[in-house]
């Protein structure tokens, strides 16, 4: 049978002395894939990681990793790559130190070296420190530098960009992209930084509060919350009343005092909608469009989990 | 190359870099020289104060020195195979570290077996180093020969130098079964301190057995630890190297009988049970 995902969780459960923490987390990772798994802090993403890399025996559900179930992760092929939450630098070697451990633990000789994933990272510079002089940004890059070694297909990073200064976040985003597409090597980065992720990521993942709220790619999550609109005016009644006929117009909130707020279609007529506007004396004083991002898709998911929650 | 050769080839590589190992290693070798030097110095005030010199008295001999200072050398390798094994994977979870080797083809029964071996070998560098620090030691200050009581022979020396050279062999056994079973605790608990606590306190527990129990002490391997342990063989042949007779009566070969068999049971069971907690232990 030909697996379809190379990192793969279905009805993902799992208790930390009795309290449920995951209670049904499903993800799949397609080969290729940039994957961002989302969530807010607490929610469950890197306990979804660790259940993933068999870390917790006590996880429940199918939990598959290239192939093979997470509880047997080390009769994997080699070709992982992990970097997790803690970064797991040992605190009594030096940087170099913990890399030719993985090395030598992984038994690579081929692929990336150490001096190689060290300058990927931008980390040469401190190859000779220790674990525990690193801030922790550094940590976090030589976790990074690590999973890099040999030649991974799939690589897992729990929170990679956190501590890490705006060059930094730049320099791992842009290697998570050449890798992704130079390469072909899958790369999962959870993550609550949106807007990075939704620069370099092809699919998402959504979980919150142990539950996956939504699975999909980017783009395709980005139609579906739509574009949207905000326009200031002195007449907002005749405005929202125009807007909600307009063509390419999904959604309109009158938010009162002059604002309104709109989502739009992907063929939604912009300089109509304003000439229209305009034409009919409303009063517009702003009319900007707005892009819909991951971060509205975040906010859209969670208050709907929010609502069904209270419900 | 499997898991288990890559994990052990790790372990040795963290067994030359790690500083923690370095360090008891030179702790263990300057507390057993510095305490052969440091008997000479206390010898030689004694004698400058009107005590006995060299050749008057079993003190001045080279195997109590050599013995009484190997001795305390063990006291630090006991503490220091606690002390560095049983609290490596809690400290590995700690800062996630344990995590890379699972993720590179190596199983937890591996990684357990590999740091098996690590806390089995441990004991054999430290404790030779203890040896090799109390031999040069002693050697330097003192003289070997037949042990001599105011200027007349109460042991050969071949006598005296078989005694201390059982005793430093039977002390292993149970050194390899404190391996064992800080390799346990370290594998089953997940703060370092408690781990390490609980290492120490099945080594005095011996000591603190009711009356009732206390004849099966012997039958605790921590009993005949050589340092630390309240049958300590080595102990008694430094007593008995020193010149004194009674420490080393015949009943006291039922503890040494005890002191070569109660370990290696004791090691097969704590190493069974650290691959197996290990087994559930989330990470």
């Amino acid at each position: 049978m030909v697996e379809t995902f190379v990192l793969e969780a279905r009805g993902l459960e799992v208790a930390f002395g009795g309290v449920p923490i995951l209670k049904g987390v499903d993800l799949g990772v397609e080969p290729g894939d940039l994957y961002g798994l989302l969530g807010r802090n607490g929610a469950g993403k890197t306990t979804t990681l660790r259940c993933l890399l068999g870390l917790l025996p006590g996880a429940r559900g199918k939990l598959r990793v290239l192939g093979t179930p997470a509880k047997s992760i080390h009769e994997v092929p080699h070709g992982l790559g992990v970097a997790l939450d803690p970064p797991g630098m040992d605190d009594s070697l030096t940087v170099r130190q913990n890399l030719e451990l993985a090395r030598i633990r992984g038994g690579i000789s081929g692929g990336r070296g150490v001096d190689e994933v060290l300058d990927l990272v931008g980390l040469t510079h401190r190859a000779g420190n220790r674990g525990d002089r690193l801030s922790h940004g550094q940590s976090r890059r030589a976790a990074v530098a690590r999973a890099l070694l040999g030649s991974p297909k799939l690589l897992v990073m729990d929170e990679p960009l956190s501590g890490l200064d705006p060059e930094g976040v730049e320099t791992l985003l842009d290697l998570f992209r050449q890798l992704s597409r130079d390469e072909g090597v899958t790369v999962v980065v959870s993550s609550h930084h949106l807007r990075e992720v939704e620069e370099v990521c092809t699919r998402v993942g959504l979980v919150d509060a142990g539950r996956t709220l939504l699975e999909g790619s980017v783009r395709e999550l980005l139609e579906e919350a739509g574009d949207g609109l905000r326009v200031q005016c002195h007449k907002d009644e005749a405005a929202a009343a125009l807007l909600a006929q307009a063509r390419g117009v999904r959604k309109v909130d009158n938010l009162g005092e002059g604002l309104i707020r709109a989502k739009l279609d992907a063929d939604a007529d912009l300089e109509g909608i304003l000439a229209n506007l305009v034409g009919q004396d409303c009063g517009v004083s702003s009319f900007t469009p707005e892009r819909a991002s991951l971060v509205d898709v975040f906010h859209n998911a969670v208050r709907k989990a929010d609502r069904e929650a209270q419900e | 190359m499997t898991g288990f050769t890559r994990a052990l080839r790790g372990e040795a590589y963290l067994l030359t870099r790690r500083r923690g190992y370095r360090w008891a290693l030179a702790a263990v070798f300057l507390t057993a020289l510095l305490h052969a030097l440091g008997s000479w110095i206390l010898l030689e005030m004694n004698h400058r104060a009107g005590g006995p010199g060299p050749g008057e008295s079993g003190d001045w001999n080279f195997w109590p020195r050599f013995a009484s200072s190997a001795r305390a050398g063990m006291f630090l390798v006991e503490l220091f195979l606690v002390a560095l094994v049983a609290a490596a994977f809690p400290r590995e979870t700690g800062t996630g570290s344990v995590r890379d080797p699972l993720v590179r083809g190596i199983s937890r029964d591996a990684l357990v077996s590999a740091r098996a071996v690590t806390a089995l070998t441990l004991p054999l560098i430290l404790g030779g180093a203890a040896i090799g620090a109390a031999a040069l030691g002693a050697s330097l200050c003192f003289e070997a020969g037949d042990v001599m009581e105011e200027g007349f022979a109460v042991f050969g020396e071949a006598e005296v130098r078989t005694e201390v050279m059982r005793a430093l062999g039977h002390g292993f056994p149970a050194l390899l079964a404190l391996g064992a079973l800080a390799v346990l605790v370290s594998a089953w608990l997940a703060r370092g301190a408690v781990a390490v606590a609980m290492g120490i306190a099945v080594v005095l527990l011996p000591g603190i057995l009711p009356g009732g129990l206390s004849s099966w002490a012997p039958w605790m391997f921590t009993s005949t630890l050589p340092g630390l342990g309240k049958e300590s063989y080595l102990g008694k042949a430094a007593e008995f190297a020193a010149g004194y007779a009674d420490a080393l009566p015949w009943s006291f070969e039922s503890v040494v009988t005890a002191g070569w068999i109660a370990p290696w049971p004791a090691l097969l069971l704590f190493l069974a049970a650290a691959i197996l907690v290990f087994r559930k232990r989330d990470l």
